[in-house]
């Protein structure tokens, strides 16, 4: 009798493992079953302009939990819901690692034309492939584009200690004394090395990048003076320059930030390094129009939402939402650039 | 007297039901999720977030509080009873509670564990009162030379670890310092020793191995049924609780870990676990029975975790005076208390006095109800070694896998624990100890990175990163540490030369 009561005790326990899905979210077996359903029936999908999603749709987030992307993505599944926009469940999937690598190794397994998938970009989905450390180039052999959401744009910060108030002011001091001036950024090929770089060519000066993987040990840096300049977003910066304890120069923006009125633009001190992430969503390759139509509608609305903009507006995001057509020119236009600026990152 | 003052708005705050209620489930919660290996207190506050959305933000920060407080202590509960840190905190508690729980003294492993958590979550409190505005810079003074050479020092206390043979010790060391390496470089974005796997690319994660080495090893290690049965007799509270010469011995080495810990917490990115190392070290050092710790002793339980609890109460000082998170579960804090309108920052205290002395009286109401909660289960906890070793195992490795998918929703996490697993029975089988592995796993990759960024900082010269104040002061330290006995030694032989000639 204890025997086949530990048998049962056993069997329950694995079964309940194996239908451990790993999704935090309230549907059931969606996630699971849609990863057994057959990419042959996707391409054969039919042809007429009004598709609709019949099954639940997978949005895989390349990232962790809690983190830029993430947070952005959980917010349009909210309001896809909240309003209800899709007759189907949109159920967000953390598949993190290798800077995004996983995640659409992830996404890209369940085949060409595969339609219940959607995963979301960020600026390594650019420069993880220029660095040779992913095999997904970001075009159309890999995946197909969907939309474009927002530009998230950031500061450039100093210390006060050393008195900048103008990005000319940190070029004549990094002129006057070469090599002494650092820069602190998250990541070693990611935006803020990027501005750097950028930074250094047009103005000919040399600063020195210094990477952390830790955006709070990099802020205790640049507050302790170990670090001189660095880039913050908008919310962090505006804290500490009421505080008086970082000083902002400028905004890598195309026009002056909302929160922050008082700093210009890069533009206007005339360097042209306004250089922003931008956060979109792509698919499998090879969908059919259709259906690339209905996605990037459904985002279009909820880009036009009221909770969207409010969105937006408190993390400082630029709303710039493009439909699939426009999105696929412009990840050209990125690739194109970031093939540029990494080519000034110094790369082992 | 402005101190009380605000005290006593933040309690009067607080003298609401509802958060009282919040606050016990947020421990209950905690205690839970920090015992689940693999689980700490991000995971906790991540998952019970969304339980906050319509909540008054007091009521869902003294849930958060709750949680924090809970999951520290509860990593030390699988830490005690089964060798399976909840944390990277709780790793230290493991060497001394272990071996207590094995000589059939887990309920006063676990209590002294509850009690001097609780001791050192209070006091760290009053500090936090009191210096939070005054040592709201400190954080800021360390920059990557000082860490490196905060590291340096966390490293030297493996030699207190190796138990019998140093070699061995030092073999389970350098292989924690190899797998640290595993990853891409963060400076040049070279992979290292990845194998071309994508998964490998953010490193090994510390939990996994852990789990693998401490929990996985012991159950395969353990099958055998334990005789140790636990009679009613032994269940009375009062022979579950620490004897008043344990107490004695164990006071100076809570109270010298709380500030060692409340002063390594304020350091972002340092925290919970080198605290309590540092502690666990400095109480073997100093302490009357220093040479026992390591076969059972309960002031090898009491200096880490008073250690840890304060220094996640030092956390909360660069968080709420400097928008700076000092640890992993304080950024999800942060994100919390954003999402709830409240931005932490320099001006925290003085714009939202309300929130901020809540939140410091709530902190408070959590190390009070930790109490509670710990010495009441305390029975109950005992009682789970009562299961047949079999059963038990059987929960614990299914626990594990479960928690090592978890983490990163990857089946590749769970590979990686069994992979570890399988090394720690044969780390057992050559009694080469698994602590230092897992020790210089955590603190070689954080030595690793902070020593490139501050070469890059001073232009490649080594000896400007060590010659900086801060950092020359705790490498002389760390020094001393390590060579210590010997150079006493050799001093002493040189007066018994002169005293003789």
């Amino acid at each position: 009798m204890k025997r086949l009561f530990s048998l049962a005790l056993a069997a329950a326990l694995t079964l309940s493992l194996a239908a451990c899905g790993g999704n935090k979210t309230p549907t059931t077996s969606g996630a699971a079953s849609s990863g057994t359903s057959s990419s042959a029936s996707a391409g054969s999908s039919s042809q007429s302009a009004g598709w609709v999603p019949t099954k639940d749709i997978e949005f895989v987030i390349p990232f962790g939990a809690g983190g830029g992307n993430d947070v952005m993505v959980r917010k349009i599944i909210e309001i896809i819901e909240t309003n209800d926009l899709c007759p189907v469940n949109v159920v967000p999937v953390n598949k993190s690692g290798g800077s995004g690598v996983v995640g659409y190794t992830y996404l890209t397994s369940k085949g060409a034309g595969y339609e219940y998938a959607l995963s979301s970009t960020s600026a390594s989905f650019y420069t993880q492939p220029l660095t040779g450390n992913s095999p997904f180039t970001p075009d159309e052999t890999n995946f197909s584009f969907v939309a474009h959401m927002v530009k998230d744009p950031v500061v450039i910060v100093a210390n006060p200690a050393l008195g900048f108030t103008s990005i000319q002011d940190i070029v004549d001091y990094a002129k006057a004394n070469p090599g002494k001036l650092k820069w602190g950024g998250v990541g070693n090929a990611s935006d803020d090395a990027i501005i750097m770089y950028m930074l250094n060519d047009i103005a000919g000066i040399d600063l020195v990048y210094v990477p952390y993987d830790d955006s709070g040990l990099l802020q205790a840096a640049v507050l302790g003076g170990h670090i001189d300049l660095s880039v913050n977003s908008l919310a962090e910066a505006q804290e500490h320059m009421e505080a008086g304890t970082m000083t902002a120069i400028a905004a890598c923006a195309d026009e002056r930030l909302s929160g922050l009125p008082d700093v210009p633009t890069t533009g206007e001190e005339g360097f042209d390094i306004s250089h922003q992430q931008s956060r979109g969503i792509v698919m499998n390759p090879g969908v059919d129009e259709a259906v690339l139509a209905y996605y990037s509608d459904l985002f279009r609305q909820v880009s036009e939402t009221p909770e969207w903009k409010e969105f937006t507006e408190t993390n400082a995001m630029s709303d710039i939402f493009k439909p699939y057509d426009e999105f696929s020119d412009y990840a050209k236009e990125m690739l194109d650039d970031y093939s540029t600026y990494l080519a000034m990152v110094p790369q082992d | 007297m402005d101190l009380l003052h605000h005290l006593a708005m933040g309690f009067s705050i607080l003298a609401n039901p509802m958060t009282i209620l919040y606050s016990l489930i947020g421990v209950v919660c905690g205690v839970i999720i920090g015992a689940l290996p693999g689980l700490g207190p991000s995971v906790g506050i991540a998952v019970l977030l969304p339980m906050c959305y319509g909540l008054d933000p007091i009521c869902a920060l003294c849930m958060l509080c709750g949680i924090y407080y809970g999951a520290m202590y509860g990593g030390s509960i699988t830490a005690i009873l089964i060798n399976t840190p909840g944390d990277s905190a709780a790793i230290m508690t493991t060497l001394d509670g272990y071996p207590m729980a094995r000589k059939g003294q887990a309920g006063k492993a676990l209590s002294m564990s509850c009690l001097s958590s609780v001791i050192g979550g209070t006091v760290s409190v009053v500090l936090f009162m009191t210096l939070a505005p005054v040592v709201s810079n400190f954080a800021t003074k360390f920059g990557p030379s000082e860490y490196f050479a905060l590291m340096v020092l966390g490293l030297t206390s493996i030699a207190g670890m190796t138990g019998k043979s140093p070699a061995k010790g030092f073999l389970a060391a350098f292989i924690g310092l190899f797998v640290a390496g595993i990853g891409i470089d963060l400076v040049f974005g070279t992979t290292k020793f990845v194998f071309g796997n994508v998964n490998l690319y953010s490193g090994i994660d510390f939990v996994p191995v852990a789990m693998g080495l401490f929990g996985i090893a012991e159950i395969v290690c353990n099958y055998k049924d334990n005789n140790l049965e636990v009679d009613k007799e032994s269940l009375k509270i009062k022979n579950l609780l620490p004897s008043r010469e344990e107490w004695k011995l164990s006071l100076p080495h809570i109270g010298r870990g709380t500030i060692l810990g409340f002063i390594v917490g304020m350091l972002p990115g340092a925290g919970a676990t080198i605290a309590s190392f540092l502690s666990y070290d400095m109480a073997k050092r100093t302490g009357k029975r220093g040479d026992q710790f390591g076969t059972g002793v309960v002031e090898g339980v009491a200096a880490p975790e008073c250690a840890n609890n304060a220094a996640s109460m030092g956390a909360m000082v660069p968080m709420l005076t400097l928008g700076v998170p000092g640890s992993g579960a304080t950024a999800i804090m942060m994100g919390a208390l954003m999402m709830l309108g409240i931005s932490p920052g320099p001006s925290f205290f003085v714009k939202e006095a309300d929130v901020a002395w809540g939140l410091v009286a709530s902190m408070y109401l959590g190390n009070i109800i930790l109490v509670c909660i710990g010495l009441g289960a305390l029975s109950l906890f005992v009682r789970i070694l009562n299961v047949k070793t079999t059963t038990l195992n059987a929960l614990i490795f299914a626990f594990i896998l479960m928690g090592a998918y978890a983490l990163e929703n990857s089946m590749f996490t769970v590979g990686i624990t069994l992979f570890f697993g399988v090394l720690g029975y044969f780390f057992k089988k050559v009694n080469v100890p698994a602590a230092p592995m897992v020790l210089a796993l955590v603190l070689g990759a954080i030595t690793e990175t902070n020593l490139r960024q501050a070469l890059i900082i001073d232009d490649n010269n080594f000896f400007a990163v060590v010659s900086r104040p801060i950092s020359a002061v705790i490498i002389v330290i760390a020094v001393l540490l390590a060579f210590g006995t010997p150079i006493k030694a050799w001093i002493a032989r040189l007066r018994g030369k002169k005293a003789g000639a």
